[in-house]
């Protein structure tokens, strides 16, 4: 049993089904504009069979049979159920007020800013308050006593501890940073970007602020569905990566995930820049979040310019406020936690080995003077941070901890830290972002993509160097 | 399968027992989640297809649900629809009932669109597309054993 259509369109349908043998439902969805089957269709019975159609509805096939879906799913509906009408509920309410630019600006502007706030004091509490006095404390003493038993001094020793002395940020030792790192700084934050995100998520404010957002992304090419990408990036680039798949094009594809790449830190980016420049006061993070912003709409804009394409315009469909489920909650908290440290921790242990053996062997002091020019003309960097730049391809949480023994140590100041954090954030996404880069856009598309990255990065961390030294030094 | 956020992957979860990263907004799922289910002391594939409205996709994520479905071999399509929208959600459901693939049509989120006063009159629903249709409240289970069985009468019937 199935449903006709008007007798022009089914005539049709019984022309091209005589002609060419194929069963009814390939040619609807041809009809419908599947280009696959339309091309098992010969042009001439094609033309020949819809032409009458077309030119009886002034518009494409195509259109004809989306009203004529349409229409019969309507019908259908209409007949099966009853609408009582009521009073829309507290919940509809709010969730038309929050769509309204005028109120729903202010409070997402509250929302957002109650949730930073909140993220940089809960995580800090965990760390400063329970991880660090842990690990200083009696991990430290049972790794001390656990290492030194069997490795006395060396270089496993030290792969396994760091330098003497250090403290768990600077030590460098897979056991002491490695652990400390992704566990004791990261691990906190995670958690608590996670809970956060998981609220707004299952109460069904993310597309409403889709639609908020929605003309500053239209002014580079994107709509508004992209804050999603850009959201879920703020916790892992990779899920972020993934979510872009809801865009419709390939342009707007490419542009968001380069946009993802250069300019939007992950948690555990963020944590350690919280840890590294949040001592000199959290105006300076701030800055680097707005310098990243300015970058974001601007490499946008000109990429919307430059790349050759489409970008769609969509309808935003936009779910009820809903209650969130603390079952849910609490699932998708964990296993979003068990993704990050499956990812992250054996990247953080090689990112720590590769530093360690690099310098036992003094490879870094060949790299550091052949970048030297580079890194301390333009940049104005000193040849140590070669580094840094070097483990940022793997991690960018280890990377930008190891600028603290720079700064410890004096051979960089504060606002070479902020040129090389910068720089971090931009330059290359981590080991695992590069993996599903080559996934999403393939080799030439991550080669493009990537040279973008270090186009900006290094144009933004020259210029950042410029006017640190025309202002503050 | 079925439009986005209709809540196939909370069903899929309650089928499976695997867990599935589930959200309120459309696009939670872009890839393919496969998973294993026993009906009738048979072991079978059952995989969460990503949201789409249409077979004619738009979007790449949609696209991958499409291909899907015409390159396996299906024995069964659980087609998941918001029950507070149902003319729109149909529409997919007309489309895929002409691919001579068994479809059970599951009327999700039943208790929302209770509250919202939409009261669906199954037995005509299932007359008029000629399908078994059952409602289900998946964030609560509600329903899903009906389902349960309704999936396996008809994978029954199909083997004789």
């Amino acid at each position: 049993m199935r449903i006709r259509f008007e007798p022009r369109i089914e005539a049709a349908i019984k022309d091209i089904q005589k002609k060419s043998n194929l069963p009814r439902w390939k040619i609807l969805l041809a009809l419908e504009g599947d280009e696959r089957f339309k091309k098992k269709i010969p042009e001439k019975i094609w033309q020949e069979a819809i032409s009458l159609v077309e030119k009886d509805h002034k518009e494409p096939i195509e259109l004809t049979m989306l009203k004529a879906r349409f229409g019969q799913a309507g019908a259908i509906a209409n007949r099966v159920q009853k609408v009582h009408h009521r009073h829309p509920t507290f919940l509809e309410k709010l969730g038309d007020i929050t769509v309204k630019p005028l109120i729903g600006l202010p409070i997402a502007v509250i929302i957002l800013m109650g949730v930073f706030k909140f993220f940089i004091t809960a995580a800090g509490f965990i760390t400063d308050k329970i991880m660090t006095p842990f690990f200083e404390g009696p991990y430290d003493v049972f790794i001390h006593f656990l290492v030194e038993g069997t490795f006395p001094k060396g270089f496993i020793h030290d792969m396994l501890i760091g330098t003497p002395g250090a403290g768990y940020l600077e030590s460098f030792g897979v056991l002491t940073t490695g652990i400390f790192v992704p566990i004791g700084i990261v691990l906190p934050a995670v958690l608590i970007f996670y809970i956060i995100l998981t609220l707004l998520e299952d109460v069904g404010y993310l597309p409403r602020l889709a639609i908020l957002v929605d003309t500053i992304f239209h002014r580079i090419g994107l709509h508004g569905y992209s804050i999603i990408p850009v959201i879920l990036s703020f916790g892992c680039n990779v899920p972020g990566v993934m979510a872009t798949r809801i865009l419709t094009s390939d342009k707007q594809r490419f542009m968001m995930l380069t946009l993802l790449g250069i300019s939007i830190p992950c948690t555990a980016q963020t944590a350690v820049i919280l840890r590294v420049i949040g001592p000199f006061g959290l105006g300076w993070v701030i800055l680097i979040y707005l310098i990243l912003m300015t970058i974001f709409v601007t490499t946008g804009s000109i990429l919307n310019r430059a790349l050759k394409g489409t970008a769609p315009e969509i309808a935003i469909e936009i779910p009820p406020y809903r209650l969130p489920r603390i079952s849910n909650l609490m699932m998708k908290t964990g296993l979003r936690i068990k993704q990050f440290l499956l990812e992250a921790i054996p990247w953080v242990f090689v990112g720590i080995i590769l530093v360690n053996t690099l310098h036992t062997l003094g490879i870094t002091v060949y790299l550091s003077r052949i970048s030297g020019p580079l890194m301390g003309r333009w940049l104005g960097l000193p040849e140590e941070a070669i580094y840094p730049l070097i483990i940022g391809f793997l991690r960018k949480d280890v990377a930008t901890g190891l600028l603290t023994p720079l700064l410890n140590k004096n051979i960089m100041n504060f606002y070479q830290a902020m040129v090389a954090v910068t720089i971090l954030v931009i330059y290359f996404p981590c080991a695992a972002t590069f993996v599903v880069f080559l996934k999403e856009l393939g080799i030439k598309g991550t080669i493009k993509s990537t040279f973008i990255m270090l186009v900006v990065a290094f144009g933004i961390g020259g210029l950042l160097h410029l006017i640190f030294s025309l202002f503050a030094l | 399968m079925g439009n986005p956020n209709v809540g196939k992957s909370v069903i899929f979860n309650r089928l499976t027992g695997i867990k599935v990263i589930i959200s309120n907004y459309p696009g939670t799922t872009v890839e393919f989640l496969e998973g294993s289910i026993i009906i009738e002391g048979k072991k079978m594939k059952i995989v969460d297809a990503p949201g789409t409205y249409s077979l004619i996709p738009s979007d790449k994520a949609g696209e991958a649900a499409v291909n899907l479905l015409l390159k396996e071999k299906t024995d069964l399509i659980i087609n998941v629809v918001d029950s507070t929208n149902l003319g729109r959600n149909l529409y997919l459901t007309l489309q895929l009932r002409e691919l001579f693939i068994p479809l059970i049509l599951d009327l999700n989120m039943v208790d929302v669109a209770r509250e919202q006063g939409i009261e669906i009159d199954i037995p005509a629903l299932s007359k008029e597309l000629k399908v078994s249709v059952v409602s289900t409240v998946a964030i609560s289970g509600e329903g899903i054993r009906e389902l349960r069985k309704a999936a396996a009468e008809i994978l029954k019937r199909d083997e004789k």
